[in-house]
């Protein structure tokens, strides 16, 4: 890349090349997506032994895999052989791999399992013909949330989490106990880069905006307790806040506008006041307020850099394509340990707000495929300057702005800047 | 197939339906189905209980009603310029109810959505249950299984299906 990062992010703007330089694109794939820990799948979808999940780490496909040791490990989707895919499938359970081509087989834990007529490579050591599939050298994970790195050296999970983390508890704590994946995905594409899905789901300036229309559809809704608050949410003066960490992470926190509310939305909905019952019995009443306020529903959009966003009831994995294609995945969250009926009402309203048809997700792609076009011509940059004199970074980095701030953006920028720095040898 | 309902009374209905949708009838659309009416297309697995699985969309009334507003609302700005929506219903075939006041109609569907220069078209096998409702038949269920359910839809694909 002959760009410094530097000069692609600087003074609180974006260099338009940031989005469309295939350069730009393969350099962040190896530096970023390269190195960085990355979201790939969740161990409630991988309960058994020999259970796997099909996933990416940037453009690398990867199969993500309960041995039968029991251990979870990230696997190369390709055969050692001739490079074929050994996995066609989205989930499933699999003692063995069996690539179609030539045959080879790989047990679940990704070692060489067989090779059709070995006699042919009598001449070749058969020990360093193929120690199997190839496998990603780091993998951990987060209260169930499996990350993987493509890197065999950097920060630990932890330590790349840093500041989110606690955001992140909150979410997972909205369950009685804990969280899951197990109702499925949707899944939609735009045509520009990957970013601008990164920089719009924290971003808490748009929505009176973009989701016009939505909003005042909702409001109206006879359950739409939400309907005068939200209004208010993202004006600006709203005392909700918008957070940009360390690390590219950040946070838009609705609850001083949303909380009270959602936590009474919450205990209204159909096994509401059961499902609230069971959060204090588990969390204790301060708890359970806060984690109901921030992980039932509305209440707080974490991103997590590069590519992994918590937002109202789903989880969005973000994933590059192209320099100018992006494809993203909605897993809607299931809280484990309430009601089913709660949470079959939380997927109604999922699939009412987001998802390829929903009244708010769709409207963001429209304003992304028209900055798209936007910044084609010559000069243009992206200005994210807003709210940074009014909200400097404390000691640890934490930038807390109003909630139409484009701090959580300034953070991804400040974060991806750092992952774009070229090795120092 | 005590409910009676031919086949080339179905073909009308279905044709009725889509063009109801593709003239931007909207308010007509919804008064075709029956008050626990439910307009659902189905996520990946179209065979999975949507009380546990994600759908793409599974509107009650107020669901579509809200859904419906939101297209007609000035600042739907995925209708901005407003596109235009053509259905072509093919394959139609009557089949047996579970209850006598209702009919099963099957059909294949494609659904064109052309806006700003650029046309998506989508495939789909739908079933409508049709109920009797005094005079007239109204829809129970539409349900619209999309060809590739898990492909990465781009924006704008799915206004109304």
């Amino acid at each position: 890349m002959r760009e410094r990062p530097t000069e692609l992010w600087s003074d609180g703007r974006v260099d338009r090349r940031a989005y469309l330089s295939a350069e730009v694109y393969r350099a962040e794939l190896d530096r970023v997506f390269g190195r960085v820990w990355v979201y790939v799948a969740h161990e409630s979808q991988l309960p058994a032994p020999g259970d796997y999940r099909s996933a990416f780490i940037g453009r690398s496909p990867v199969i993500v895999v309960r041995g039968d040791d029991g251990e979870v490990r990230v696997l190369h989707n390709r055969c050692s052989h001739r490079g074929a895919t050994v996995c066609q499938g989205i989930g499933g359970t699999a003692s063995v791999f069996r690539c179609a081509y030539h045959g080879w087989t790989y047990r679940n834990d990704g070692s060489l399992a067989g090779i059709t007529y070995p006699d042919g490579y009598s001449e070749v050591d058969g020990a360093g013909l193929s120690e199997g599939l190839a496998i990603v050298p780091r993998v951990d994970s987060y209260r169930g949330f499996v990350f993987a790195s493509l890197a065999s050296t950097g920060p630990t999970l932890l330590e790349h989490l840093g500041e989110v983390a606690p955001y992140v508890d909150l979410r997972i704590d909205a369950g009685p106990e804990g969280l899951s994946l197990r109702s499925g995905q949707q899944r939609y594409s735009y045509a520009f880069n990957w970013k601008i899905q990164c920089e719009n789901v924290v971003d808490g300036y748009h929505a009176n905006f973009v989701h016009q229309s939505a909003l005042s559809v909702l409001g109206k809704r006879p359950d739409g307790k939400l309907s005068t608050k939200i209004f208010k949410l993202a004006n600006g003066d709203s005392p909700s806040r918008a957070v940009g960490l360390p690390g590219g992470h950040s946070v838009l926190d609705q609850r001083p506008t949303l909380g009270e509310t959602a936590v009474k939305v919450a205990r209204h909905r159909p096994g509401g006041e059961e499902y609230w019952q069971r959060m204090v019995d588990v969390h204790g009443p301060d708890r359970a307020h806060e984690a109901v306020a921030a992980g039932s529903g509305e209440g707080l959009n974490v991103f997590v850099f590069p590519n992994l966003a918590f937002v109202s009831q789903q989880i969005r994995v973000i994933h590059p394509v192209a320099v100018d294609r992006t494809h993203v995945d909605l897993f809607p969250t299931w809280l484990d340990g309430a009601p089913d009926e709660l949470n079959t009402d939380r997927l109604r309203m999922h699939e009412l707000t987001y998802g390829p048809a929903g009244l708010i997700g769709p409207d963001d792609l429209e304003m992304f495929e028209r900055v798209a076009l936007g910044i084609q011509g010559d000069g243009a940059a992206v200005d994210l300057r807003r709210g940074r004199a009014s909200s400097p970074p404390d000691d640890d980095g934490v930038v807390v702005g109003q909630f139409t701030t484009e701090a959580p953006q300034r953070a991804f920028w400040d974060g991806w800047s750092v992952a774009m720095a070229e090795a120092t040898a | 197939m005590s409910a009676g309902l031919g086949r080339a009374e179905a073909e009308d209905l279905l044709f009725t339906e889509a063009a109801l949708i593709d003239d931007r009838r909207f308010e007509e659309w919804l008064d075709l189905f029956t008050e626990d009416g439910v307009y659902w297309v189905p996520g990946d697995d179209a065979e999975a209980d949507p009380a546990e699985h994600v759908s793409i969309i599974f509107d009650d009334a107020a669901q579509r009603r809200a859904r419906i507003e939101r297209i007609l609302h000035r600042s739907n700005w995925r209708d901005d310029p407003e596109g235009r929506l053509m259905h072509l219903v093919g394959n139609v075939r009557v089949e047996a109810a579970d209850r006598r006041d209702e009919q099963h109609v099957a059909s294949n569907q494609r659904i064109s959505h052309a806006r700003n220069g650029v046309e998506v078209v989508l495939s789909a096998r739908c079933v409508h249950v049709l109920r009797r409702v005094g005079d007239d038949w109204r829809i129970a269920l539409k349900k619209v299984c999309l060809q590739a359910p898990d492909a990465y839809l781009p924006p704008a694909s799915i206004v109304l299906l």
